[in-house]
């Protein structure tokens, strides 16, 4: 009967450990100037935040990104900042070297901001599929943005990168 | 038969690119920081010499001087490679289109305040003293310009901000007027479907208003420029 016990309470831990969750909050912001020129309007500046914020879920073995979304927004309160799209060109996550077959939505990015209004810009990207990895890996997500403005030609790159590991 | 087919093609496809040359350079949308500097150079020279304002052609009777063409067209030579004959026909081109749209914006009174366009200034400036590689090269510019950073930051750029922000104002306008008349969805957060939406809209409006211009040239060695 103890025997019997014994294994139940063991099995009971064992269940408990598989379904305890661990969350945790990752995120990582840079903040860039984009450089433009032009011979009609001279030479302009876009200082631009952008930020990563991931939910980080670890099972007993296994860890996974479970919602996650890309902020990012020109500085500054007022509309008289100019004007330029940011967007996302891209969203990897590898465990270790090995590219995970990731999935997320391009089309619910609400990137392209045209009027000299104020412009925050966000960017979603909920992705769950394909991101579950072994808890023994390291995992990295990395983050491709780009700006743009046809009115001005780039000074130095117009891409950026955010990089996390977990 | 055949050899005469692949000229007319090579011919129509010589056609097709000319047509496009122009635009193609400029939206090749790179620049060098070192061309950009020597263009500096070549602006701080010209604003020393004399304000001559010879007009040589009018855009819908607004005056094209010969001294902002003759700039901005070593400008664009020095950044963009452009060869000299599709340099003019760009700048002027560009220059008659601007005069207009922010002729347009005066006349619907969206044109900034120069205090407004001090504070765009000012913002780019707190905005670029965050990047340490941005400061140096817009510090590098300002001193191939031949000015203080005060001047250039509360004088120089308050005119460009001015121009530039008065057209996007008057290009915002034309959006509104495509929302008003239920043509463009009204949008608090764009995607990139309504994003689309509206600069195709917008590019049309502007692409229209470029066509209508009337460039009358005064001076007939630019109208030999502009037409060559």
């Amino acid at each position: 009967m103890k025997k019997i016990t014994c294994l139940l309470l063991t099995l009971l831990l064992l269940l408990s450990f598989n379904t305890a969750v661990f969350a945790d909050t990752i995120n990582t912001t840079n903040y860039k100037v984009f450089q433009g020129w032009s011979s009609d309007w001279g030479y302009w500046n876009w200082g631009i935040s952008s930020s990563y914020y991931g939910e980080l879920v670890t099972y007993l073995t296994t860890k996974i990104i479970s919602e996650h979304d890309v902020l990012a927004y020109i500085q500054g309160p007022n509309y008289d900042v100019g004007v330029g799209d940011y967007f996302m060109t891209s969203l990897t996550i590898k465990a270790d070297s090995t590219k995970l077959n990731t999935y997320y939505d391009l089309d619910s990015i609400n990137s392209d901001y045209i009027l000299p209004s104020p412009i925050y810009l966000y960017i979603f990207g909920g992705i769950e599929e394909g991101t579950n990895m072994s808890t023994s890996k390291q995992g990295n997500i990395t983050i491709s943005l780009a700006f743009q403005n046809s009115d001005f030609a780039a000074i130095g790159s117009w891409s950026n990168l955010l990089s996390k590991n977990f | 038969m055949q050899k005469n087919r692949v000229i007319s093609l090579f011919i129509a496809f010589s056609i097709l690119l000319s047509l496009f040359s122009v635009s193609a350079l400029r939206s090749s949308n790179v620049a060098d920081i070192n061309d950009i500097l020597k263009a500096a150079g070549i602006i701080k020279e010209n604003r020393q010499k004399q304000d001559d304002k010879i007009e040589v052609a009018t855009a819908n009777g607004i005056s094209l001087y010969k001294r902002e063409i003759e700039l901005k067209k070593d400008l664009s030579m020095i950044v963009f490679k452009l060869d000299e004959k599709d340099a003019y026909k760009d700048v002027i081109k560009g220059l008659a289109k601007n005069k207009v749209l922010y002729k347009m914006a005066e006349e619907e009174g969206l044109a900034l305040t120069m205090e407004e366009a001090l504070e765009a200034s000012l913002l780019q400036k707190d905005m670029v003293q965050q990047d340490e590689k941005a400061l140096e090269n817009m510090n590098s510019y300002i001193k191939a310009l031949g000015l203080t950073e005060d001047q250039y930051w509360t004088e120089y750029h308050v005119i460009e901000t001015q121009q530039y922000l008065s057209i996007e104002k008057l290009k915002e306008s034309i959006a509104n007027e495509g929302i008003e008349q239920g043509i463009l969805p009204k949008v608090k957060i764009h995607t990139k479907e309504t994003s689309k939406l509206y600069k195709d809209y917008i590019d049309k409006e502007i692409n229209e208003i470029e066509d209508n211009i009337v460039i009358e040239f005064i001076d007939e060695q630019y109208e030999e420029k502009f037409n060559n």
